[in-house]
């Protein structure tokens, strides 16, 4: 499904990803946890090319995302991406945030694109405030409108970048709520966070980045019982 | 102080004639030079440098130099290079749309770079292109913070286009320095001139912030 | 703090230049005669125009010259044409020349001294123009200085703030217009559209006079109404007349000998 090959990405000379390999299967729940400058986000980023690859390869589904003849809007609109500020279009409702690309990208009529917009609200929880505007929900609800906005597309993977780092304490559960269930129904996820829990129960293999380097991968019950590594030693000592 | 209303009354008519004609320059320098705007401040953006060149210096260029400077030469010089002929009013039009595109292209390059970065990858990651992003999640967002600037500019379009006088466009300020020429008095057309270029500019400000309340979500 | 200190500096020598600009002519010992204001309009050659920043010109020489013989300093700056009415009214200067006719109209909101030219409108057209007289201009395009007497004459032949005619800051823009085919012709006086002619072989302009049509307008200073120069200025005036000084320098302006005769029975 998403096959990473020797990907490099440098700032100037601040060389954040050095030599990254990752394949992740279809279905699979992958969780990267690592310190924060690891260059964890930077890794999602680039899976969908927010971030320009300064070395190596990635492909989604085989299409090498370096190739120049690639799609790249295509091929993005087949990976949705939730991001830890929400990005919600503070412009319109919230249903029209979920609307827009299915019908700007997908070209669907505007009442098809509402019958899906409600059916994913539905799901996440929010269809009473389909109408409502992003700046009055609370951050759990806006990043639940966001997810919901990003399957709008029919995505076959799903990238969340800390989408619950910017919430309040009690708000995470609404949302992790969401994603448990995503994982349930068989979406291929990579999730960066923090959130050990969610990383435990739902991940079917954890990545620990430190320092641009994937330090050290396993299923999520041998990372955190038995790591190999200091580097991830030290840091689980942290965090749980 | 005597006041001569009767002189007022006299020149009335053509206070409405001047008012009508500054309206009109001032309408159309706003819409072209929006429009100019738009586009200059989308090539300034550029990110291939040497092609922005052309659109920075052209707004150095009016914003650098006297908009008198740039209405004289205009119908002096570029408009007869043209027509042979000077023509008041096209070189009016030309000259407040010209300069007013310069300034309204740096309001949209500030209002499009004010918005956060993450609208614009929001938007691409669900697969727009650039153009659909800027079109349906930038522009709209970053045209509601460009109201009150655009306000100003256009305020002082109206203002300018005073300096359409000068060439013999008979606009409003024309009439009152026809009026004070023939009757060489100071308080009565140039207080009524004020009163009129007051009514104008107070009526635009309270039109965008009527605009700006519509535009308002929550 | 530095912000603070810097900021005052730039203030400071801001208001110098500015201070500077406006100069210091206030000596008002009481043996001295205090320095009169005199303004201008200097876009008006050869009356009154700028030879690199100075104000120079027959009425600048002439001016001087009177308050000379009145014996009074003077200070000449120009203001442009309408400010020069403006601050006469409200007595801001003491005088003003600027080859301002003498009219009953400006005699009802300022006084003048005795006329010290003698000028008439002519016509400026391009060479080979239909324009013959001043009843050719019907229909035609005419640019004028606002405010001026050429502009009453063609208002009086044409009506007033009529469609066809272009009133202009001053004459070097209506004549920049004739010359640009913005208009057909212009009035001004004689003076103004020999000299522009004479100076600009190279325009192919021609000058039309036309002395059925219009009238011959006397030149005057203009000073308050009510003024207490008015009596001092008169006598100077009239003693250059006699002297020669003045035909010296109206031949060193203009090349040909004044008809003071005229001058002196408008009195």
């Amino acid at each position: 499904m998403i096959e990473v090959k020797n990907l490099k990405k440098s700032f100037g000379t601040n060389e954040v990803l050095k030599d990254i390999n990752v394949t992740v299967k279809p279905q699979e729940v992958v969780v990267v946890i690592g310190p924060s400058g690891s260059g964890k986000s930077t890794f999602l980023r680039c899976i969908n090319m927010l971030e320009t690859i300064t070395g190596g390869h990635v492909f989604i589904d085989r299409t090498d995302l370096m190739d120049k003849k690639t799609d790249i809007n295509k091929l993005r609109s087949e990976v949705g991406m939730v991001f830890q500020q929400f990005n919600l279009f503070p412009h319109k409702k919230v249903i029209e945030n979920i609307m827009l690309a299915p019908m700007k990208v997908r070209k669907l009529s505007a009442e098809t694109a509402r019958v899906k917009g409600l059916e994913l609200l539905r799901k996440v929880g929010l269809v009473d405030k389909a109408e409502a505007y992003p700046d009055s929900l609370s951050g759990g609800q806006k990043q639940r409108a966001a997810i919901a906005r990003a399957l709008a597309m029919e995505p076959s993977i799903m990238l969340f970048d800390e989408p619950t780092s910017a919430l309040d304490p009690e708000m995470v559960g609404e949302v992790l709520e969401v994603m448990k269930q995503l994982a349930r129904e068989g979406m291929t996820m990579v999730v960066v966070t923090h959130e050990m829990g969610f990383a435990k129960e739902v991940g079917d293999r954890v990545l620990f980045m430190d320092g641009g380097l994937i330090v050290e991968e396993n299923t999520p019950k041998e990372l955190f019982d038995n790591p190999q590594e200091e580097r991830t030693k030290a840091f689980l000592s942290k965090v749980l | 102080m005597d006041f001569r209303w009767d002189l007022i009354v006299e020149y009335a008519p053509l206070f409405l004639k001047g008012t009508l004609l500054t309206i009109g320059l001032s309408v159309a320098g706003i819409l072209i030079g929006a429009v100019l705007g738009l586009l200059i401040g989308l090539g300034k953006m550029m990110r291939k440098k040497l092609w922005a060149l052309p659109f920075r210096w052209y707004i150095n260029f009016f914003r650098g130099t006297p908009f008198m400077v740039q209405i004289l030469l205009i119908h002096f010089a570029v408009v007869p290079a043209f027509l042979d002929t000077t023509n008041g009013i096209l070189a009016a039009i030309l000259a407040l749309s010209l300069n007013s595109a310069a300034y309204v292209s740096e309001i949209f390059r500030a209002g499009i770079q004010s918005i956060n970065r993450g609208q614009m990858e929001a938007a691409r990651s669900l697969g727009m292109t650039h153009g659909q992003a800027m079109r349906y999640v930038i522009l709209p967002q970053a045209f509601k913070r460009m109201i009150p600037p655009l306000g100003n500019e256009f305020i002082v379009l109206i203002k300018d286009s005073s300096l359409a006088a000068l060439i013999a466009v008979p606009e409003l300020m024309y009439w009152g320095r026809a009026m004070q020429g023939q009757y060489m008095r100071a308080w009565e057309p140039y207080l009524t001139a004020t009163v009129i270029y007051l009514v104008l500019t107070l009526s635009l400000s309270s039109l965008l912030s009527l605009l700006e309340k519509r535009l308002a979500t929550e | 703090m530095k912000k603070l200190k810097m900021f005052t500096t730039v203030l400071l020598v801001s208001l110098a230049l500015i201070l500077s600009a406006c100069g210091t002519s206030k000596t008002s010992g009481d043996g001295e005669k205090k320095t009169l204001r005199v303004v201008t309009d200097a876009a008006y050659a050869p009356f009154e125009y700028q030879d690199k920043g100075e104000v120079v010109g027959f009425d600048i020489d002439f001016v001087k010259a009177v308050a000379k013989e009145a014996g009074y300093p003077v200070k000449v700056e120009n203001v442009g044409w309408d400010p020069v009415f403006i601050e006469i009214e409200g007595k801001t200067a003491d005088i003003a020349i600027s080859a301002i006719t003498i009219t009953p109209k400006r005699l009802q909101t300022y006084d003048f001294t005795v006329p010290y030219f003698l000028s008439k409108n002519e016509i400026l057209v391009p060479k080979g123009s239909p324009i013959k007289s001043a009843k050719d201009l019907e229909g035609k395009k005419i640019a004028v200085q606002n405010g001026t007497t050429g502009q009453e004459a063609v208002e009086k032949l044409f009506g007033e703030n009529n469609d066809k005619l272009k009133k202009f800051e001053n004459n070097n823009l209506a004549i920049l217009e004739l010359k640009k085919g913005g208009v057909d012709a212009v009035v001004a006086d004689n003076t103004v559209v020999e000299t522009y002619v004479k100076n600009n072989p190279n325009d192919n302009l021609v000058f039309i006079e036309d002395d059925g049509t219009f009238e011959k307008e006397f030149y005057g200073l203009l000073l308050p109404k009510g003024s207490k120069l008015k009596a001092d200025l008169d006598k100077a005036v009239n003693k250059l007349l006699e002297n020669g000084t003045y035909e010296k320098l109206y031949e060193k302006w203009f090349k040909i000998k004044p008809d003071i005769k005229i001058l002196k029975e408008q009195q």
